[in-house]
């Protein structure tokens, strides 16, 4: 029987971080907000914060094998 | 890069170098405000886009304007402090300012700075010759400039500046979109439990 853990909160962190900040330069270029505004800071932290997260809870998980039994 | 801000700075702005602030709009998306100028004080600045043939003054906008810059053009400029006319000469004073990119958390980076301890210029002109790359096409910045006369601030404005072009012409926003769904994929597999060795893996 399998035991479940957590996810993966280092990469989690890596992967939000970069969310963040790809998501950022997209807002920028086709959503035609400032480049000063504080959106800008707010989506990187909070990418972070949220692959942090996901990565300490794991809410996915994939469905469990079934054993074979002799 | 820095060359290019600074030629924008100048289109866009319309800077007089030893003379008050220069915070013009050239070219608006946004309808002209006629009540409020982009620049607080006695300070003005027109620009001519050559290519365009559109001349626009910083009367004609208020800070919350955006303003469409070609991409490329050249822009002949001239600014001038309480309606001074070109070459008129005053009462020598010392002046400092500059034209700043503003970024997020308040933070400005300087593209143009100017300054002299005996001024006697009040107004000035010019001709800047500017091409900016098609990574900046769609992008809103926001200029904000100041000038200080014997350590008084005199002038003070800010427009919004968006370049010319089609937003899909921007290699950055593809690059940027096509990395938000790789990331976002990598987040999501974070989110996924790992699993642990069966029992009977450990036990056998």
């Amino acid at each position: 029987m399998a035991k479940s853990r957590r996810g993966r909160p280092i990469l989690g962190a890596v992967c939000g971080f970069f969310f963040g900040i790809c998501l950022s330069v997209t807002v920028l270029v086709y959503a035609g907000i400032a480049l000063n505004s504080i959106l800008y800071v707010i989506l990187p932290i909070g990418g972070l914060l949220l692959g942090i997260l996901l990565g300490l809870v794991g809410p996915f998980h994939r469905k469990a094998k079934q054993a074979a039994t002799t | 890069m820095h060359r290019t801000l600074l030629a924008v700075s100048i289109g866009v702005v319309g800077v007089g170098a030893t003379l008050a602030l220069p915070l013009a709009a050239f070219g608006a998306t946004t309808p002209p405000v006629l009540t409020q100028s982009a620049i607080t004080g006695p300070c003005f600045v027109s620009g001519k886009f050559v290519s365009e043939g559109d001349t626009k003054t910083s009367a004609q906008y208020s800070p919350q304007s955006t303003v469409l810059v070609p991409k490329a053009d050249t822009v002949d400029w001239f600014g001038d402090e309480n309606g001074a006319k070109l070459g008129y000469t005053g009462p020598v004073r010392s002046i400092d300012g500059a034209i700043q990119l503003s970024l997020p958390l308040s933070f400005n980076v300087t593209i143009w700075h100017w300054s002299g301890d005996m001024s006697a210029r009040y107004s000035n002109a010019g001709q800047e010759v500017y091409n900016l790359p098609s990574v900046l096409a769609g992008i809103k910045l926001k200029l904000s400039g100041h000038e200080t006369e014997n350590g008084t601030q005199t002038c003070d404005g800010s427009v919004y500046v968006e370049f010319k072009g089609s937003k899909f012409s921007n290699p950055i926003g593809w690059a940027a979109a096509a990395g938000s769904l790789l990331f976002l994929g990598g987040l999501v597999f974070a989110g996924f439990r790992k699993s642990a060795p069966a029992y009977d893996d450990l036990n056998p």
